[in-house]
């Protein structure tokens, strides 16, 4: 506690000696930043429905990851659930658990390419753009449901220290300190770093400890500098989170009970990013050449007590370490009021994933899943005798190498005439992927009716894949203007989009068991009539998923209806051709994976207003999403005219604030606000009987702005909602992860 | 009691021995070169009347050591056994009289699912063997059994 009243007595006293340019720092200043709009389009006016959330706004509602942008944009979903891993982003009802996300997530103009550097620490953030829809003729690959560019502060544009402290009833704290300089007028340069301690809430009823708290630090150097019509931006960061996770709930169905949380085998999750971006621009009067160049670096490791119950069956330990180089070139005219704005660009990335996923098979595990399956079948013909597996446990490696390349030209021009805007574009991409894999395990077994001793049995499946991807990505739109170009508009869209292939690393250890099973099958000269030693997917080929693809229909508008009200409004109608979803194979397997199994269709409308009235500000955010599938047939059983999983119906997000704004040598400013997010149904499985009702998150903040010190104190879901954020099936049981609880908090920022 | 105990733990010992030091020595393989094998239908007397018979089993065999090892592939002695086996017969003694082998044998223990198959002892064993066919008949436990194929 005297830790925290010396920061507090140390921020109030800088604040009273500092000068105010607080109110500098939030202003939007559009067009300073030299390196921004590298593609260009003003989300709020362009063809395409756009949340765009400025700095005051994210720190006002306290966002600190991607996912607490859910709701706040319509049709917006990341549930929270699992750990930093986790990325799982649902837009107008499309998404994915695993591999190939429908979002493509932009930082400082360089696209983050794997999903698993999605969930980092916001801070310094100057303006977050949420594009709503297939964006795959500007960004290419993996931006289906949309993209979202994330600007950074820059030294360029405010100069000085921001310092920020935070604490929350979840015994969580978060803090962070920038320094922003401008040692020459054409040169700035900026160094910040973060840390954050979570808590956790939930308990390990096993160990009787927390299992999801976690500490994460970050750090980023800017430089940019500009003469003339040169420009140089270059952005170094790096991250690291060590955190528990995996808080998943064992769920009876017979008695719709949500157990505690339960399991015996440690989890977390590790994760090192560094991420290097260069951009250089050059304009002149006639056209703007930008290059973006980067580097990202991704090393993690995924701990997990796979079964998540206090049995020993089976854990895995993922390790991915990825290197990845893009580069991108986009030339466009320079003058924004030319009749004709066009904009080509080609991209090329490499990216060389090496990959480990060992799987321990532990005693319940060898039981249940592997010598249990072949007894089962032995006991109808000699009941008195077993299989047995003479290793406590054996681990079935599974190591990866997966280089994947690509590249994209495309090309989109926009033409004025009168009140109309007419726009085209096209890109073409190009993918090759590549995976070798070798998955091996040795275990020695006996069949005591005829065998005096164990027998060693080696099973090994090795081999490489290699695939081409070829998209084709066209984009039309119509715009008509009210009347001057500040009133808004109503536009019309048809675009196309793309999740890309890939493959199914996390069925391996599955297909091995399987070859393991008919391994020893063969060694024992025997074949089963049944399905032992069988699964979905028995080839390295049948773990290739191809691209997904959607084509997107969509008209709106970006309206300015009256002084202080701007709407935006949209209705959309999405058609998803081979749709990539995740699949569980039968029985009581332990793998997932990804399949393109399905075809389906989205409608939906999505609403966006705000009002501004003195000190009073409005904000709606409303989506509503029909997701079902056309068709998809899993073996099973028929699941089209459901509802896609995972996904929710509604998304509602009200935000209702006051700011008062004192004359007062001491206090400038005091805002109250209070928010409802509201977030449902989600039909949790194909089959649409479980699902997630529509819940309400309650939360409020205070706000007190001293010179350049702002006291926030805040609070979310104060009604302690109970919901759920996720459910799955592993080893034939079912699991929910459930939301944050109650939390309450302060925080202070500074910013001399 | 304890004298009776050692010996029958003396006696489970050394057919223990026995069984090891005799164990599955021939060279026929798990995976069978199919154009080699004999492949014909195998009829087994379900001792109620009833005959249960499997088609396309294969057979191969071998000459080591002045015996014939016979494997039969994937078989099935009853309908209701919901798995197939490989059982290898070793040791069959035989007379060669111009390329044609003649089989006898008698109380020879199969092998199969990795060990010896007491249970189903192979007993009364006739046979015939040329280039193009073969023929077996034996009592395979209580069920008589027999097979004729050819290539």
């Amino acid at each position: 506690m005297k830790r925290w009243i010396t920061i507090i007595a140390i921020f109030i006293a800088s604040s009273l000696a500092a000068q105010t340019h607080t109110e500098t720092l939030y202003r939007d200043i559009e067009g300073v930043e030299i390196t921004a709009s590298l593609k260009g389009e003003k989300g709020d006016a362009a063809p395409v429905s756009a949340t765009i959330l400025p700095m005051l706004k994210l720190e006002e509602r306290g966002v600190t990851s991607v996912k607490e942008i859910s709701a706040l944009s319509p049709n917006f979903y990341q549930p929270e659930y699992g750990s930093s891993i986790t990325s799982s982003i649902y837009v107008r009802g499309f998404g994915s658990r695993i591999d190939q996300p429908v979002l493509g997530v932009i930082i400082d103009n360089v696209p983050v390419m794997n999903k698993n550097a999605f969930d980092f620490d916001f801070y310094d953030i100057r303006r977050v753009e949420l594009l709503r829809g297939p964006q795959g003729t500007l960004y290419g690959r993996n931006t289906s449901g949309g993209v979202m560019n994330i600007t950074t502060l820059s030294p360029l544009v405010w100069q000085g220290v921001r310092t920020m402290a935070e604490y929350s009833t979840v015994a969580s704290y978060r803090t962070s300190a920038a320094y922003y300089a401008l040692p020459r007028n054409n040169f700035g340069i900026s160094v910040a770093a973060a840390f954050t301690h979570d808590g956790g809430h939930t308990l390990n009823a096993f160990t009787d400890e927390i299992c999801d708290s976690g500490n994460s630090g970050s750090a980023r150097v800017r430089m940019q500098w500009h003469r003339g019509a040169w420009s140089l931006d270059n952005t170094l960061s790096a991250g690291y989170t060590s955190e528990g996770g995996y808080a998943y709930h064992h769920y009876d169905p017979t008695t719709h009970h949500i157990e505690d949380v339960e399991y015996n085998d440690p989890s977390s999750y590790k994760r090192l990013t560094i991420n290097e971006g260069f951009t250089a621009q050059y304009v002149n009067n006639k056209v703007r050449v930008s290059s973006v160049t980067s580097y990202q670096y991704l090393d993690d490791t995924m701990t997990l007590d796979q079964d998540f119950s206090p049995k020993s069956m089976f854990t895995m330990q993922q390790m991915q370490r990825e290197h990845t180089i893009t580069e991108e070139i986009v030339i466009r005219n320079s003058n924004e009021n030319d009749k004709w704005q066009w904009l080509s660009g080609a991209f090329i990335f490499a990216k060389w994933l090496d990959m480990s996923s060992p799987v321990t098979f532990k005693e319940d595990g060898i039981n249940d899943l592997i010598v249990g399956n072949i007894n089962e079948n032995i006991h109808k013909v000699f009941p008195d005798n077993n299989m047995t597996i003479r290793e406590d446990s054996f681990v079935i490696n599974s190591d990866f190498k997966i280089p994947t390349y690509g590249a994209a030209l495309y090309h989109q021009s926009s033409y004025r005439l009168n009140r109309w805007n007419f726009t085209a574009g096209l890109r073409l991409d190009f993918e090759a992927a590549q995976m070798r894999y070798n998955s091996n395990a040795t275990v020695n077994y006996m069949f005591d009716y005829t065998m005096s001793d164990f027998k060693q049995l080696q099973s090994t499946f090795a081999g490489n894949e290699n695939d081409t991807f070829f998209e084709i990505l066209p984009k039309i739109a119509v715009q008509y203007y009210y009347g001057s170009r500040d009133r808004g508009n109503v536009y019309a869209t048809v675009t196309r989009g793309y999740k890309a292939g890939g493959y199914n690393t996390q069925i391996f250890s599955d297909i091995l068991q399987a070859q393991m099973m008919n391994d020893m099958m063969s060694d024992l000269g025997i074949e089963l009539d049944s399905a032992v030693g069988t699964t979905t997917y028995d080839s390295a080929s049948a773990t290739r998923y191809k691209p997904e693809t959607t084509w997107n229909f969509e008209i709106g508008t970006h309206l300015n209806a009256a002084k202080g009200l701007h709407i935006d409004a949209s209705m959309f109608w999405i058609e998803c051709f081979d749709q990539q979803v995740t699949v569980l194979p039968k029985g009581k397997n332990t793998g997932r994976m990804m399949s393109n199994a399905a075809r389906s269709r989205s409608i939906g409308a999505e609403l966006s207003a705000d009002y501004s009235y003195k000190g009073l500000n409005i904000n709606l955010n409303y989506g509503y999403t029909n997701a079902k599938f056309r068709k998809y047939n899993d073996g099973n059983a028929d699941y089209a005219g459901k509802f896609l999983p995972y996904a929710p119906q509604n998304t509602i997000n009200v935000v209702i604030a006051h700011t008062w704004r004192f004359d007062n040598d001491n206090i400038q400013m005091l805002t109250l606000s209070a928010d409802w997010r509201g977030i449902g149904s989600i039909y949790w499985d194909e089959s649409n009987t479980l699902k997630q009702p529509f819940y309400s998150l309650l939360g409020a903040n205070i706000s007190l702005r001293m010179r350049d010190l702002t006291l926030t104190l805040w609070g979310r879901n104060l009604t302690n909602t109970r919901y759920n954020t996720f459910y799955f099936k592993s080893v034939g049981e079912e699991f929910f992860s459930q939301g944050r609880p109650i939390e309450v908090g302060i925080r202070l920022n500074l910013n001399i | 009691m304890n004298k009776i105990k050692n010996l029958f733990l003396l006696v489970a010992a050394a057919l223990t021995f026995a069984a090891c030091e005799n164990g599955h020595e021939n060279n026929l393989p798990n995976n069978p070169n199919h154009k080699e094998c004999y492949e014909g239908k195998m009829v087994v007397d379900q001792n109620d009347g009833s005959f249960y018979e499997q088609n396309s089993v294969e057979v191969d065999y071998e000459i080591y050591d002045g015996k014939i090892n016979f494997a039969m592939y994937k078989v099935k002695f009853a309908s209701g056994m919901p798995l197939k086996l490989d059982m290898v017969v070793e040791g069959v003694d035989f007379e060669e009289n111009n390329g044609v082998y003649t089989l006898s044998a008698d109380g020879v223990v199969p092998y199969a699912m990795g060990g010896p198959f007491e249970q189903f002892t192979i007993t009364q064993l006739t046979g015939e063997i040329t280039e193009t066919t073969m023929t077996l008949d034996f009592l395979c436990g209580e069920y008589p059994v027999t097979y004729s194929g050819s290539k």
